[in-house]
């Protein structure tokens, strides 16, 4: 792949890595920092990457170590995992039209780092399980499980489920199921 | 396929064992084992319990959320970024 064919394809990927980078940080001025990271990183390591497969999941993965070997860093240098999520929490109480888009986001900031980044590579990123896995670099049932609980601690935390009056319906659970593995 | 061959077993036996048990038992009996596979298939699809209601306003609002940041225009901090990238195959620099 010439070097501006892997440009392109890096271009047609950032705006995937922004939205992913936001989920693990929660601000666009540190998530851009990540991308331009991450863009640094792949293009360095370019000779690695084999033209025609997975690019996207190439990128995530890179984007994902790069986040995770700065937050041990981090934690080394300043222990305040309490002002991050402080921070990340942060609302516009001016959008009132998005509120309930805010409680959302709240919601999903409340979840454990790792059954949020399941839940949005699978959820929202469009991979399949298989592929989210490989992300992650765990086992194929640990995502399942992680996006399962992540489904489930949200629906608690926002309250959707009543008192009980939807019963658990195996059949339309089947046919509704949200996971789109098709990437 | 599993959950097939067990009910024609059940089915199978089914006329036999009333006549022994009686038919509010075995009705009982057999319901029993019905929920106990329908938990079973409900974790498998991860969903323990969530209907269908809330998983498909989790995924729509996840989706947002997430949309809209892909929607986003690439900043150009970002896209001055990759226009460098090119820059150093083309002339190394000395600097």
């Amino acid at each position: 792949m010439s070097n501006y064919d892997f440009r392109a394809e890096l271009l047609s990927v950032i705006p995937n890595l922004r939205a992913f980078a936001m989920s693990l940080v929660g601000t666009a001025d540190k998530a851009d920092d990540l991308v331009q990271e991450t863009l640094v990183r792949a293009w360095d390591k370019r000779s690695s990457f084999t033209p025609g497969t997975n690019l996207k999941g190439w990128l995530f993965t890179i984007l994902r170590n790069e986040f995770y070997s700065q937050m041990r860093k981090r934690k080394r240098e300043v222990s305040d995992p309490e002002g991050a999520m402080a921070e990340r929490l942060s609302s516009h109480p001016e959008q009132v039209g998005k509120l309930d888009m805010e409680d959302f986001k709240k919601a999903v900031n409340q979840l454990p780092e790792d059954q949020r980044e399941a839940l949005i590579l699978v959820g929202a990123s469009g991979f399949s399980y298989e592929e989210a896995a490989d992300i992650c670099d765990c086992a194929v049932g640990t995502i399942k499980s992680r996006v399962s609980r992540a489904r489930t601690q949200l629906s608690n935390i926002l309250k959707l489920e009543g008192d009980g009056e939807y019963g658990p319906d195996a059949v339309a659970v089947g046919v509704m199921n949200l996971a789109s593995p098709a990437a | 396929m599993e959950l097939f061959c067990r009910s024609n077993v059940l089915a199978h036996n089914y006329k036999d064992a009333m006549t022994l048990y009686g038919e509010n038992t075995l009705t009982q009996l057999s319901s029993n084992r019905m929920a106990k596979k329908d938990d079973e298939v409900e974790n498998s699809t991860g969903k323990p319990g969530m209907s269908p209601d809330s998983q498909a306003f989790i995924g729509l609002k996840l989706r947002e959320l997430y949309d809209d940041v892909v929607a986003e225009p690439v900043p150009d901090r970002l896209l001055e970024l990759l226009g460098k990238l090119g820059e150093d195959e083309k002339k190394p620099k000395s600097e």
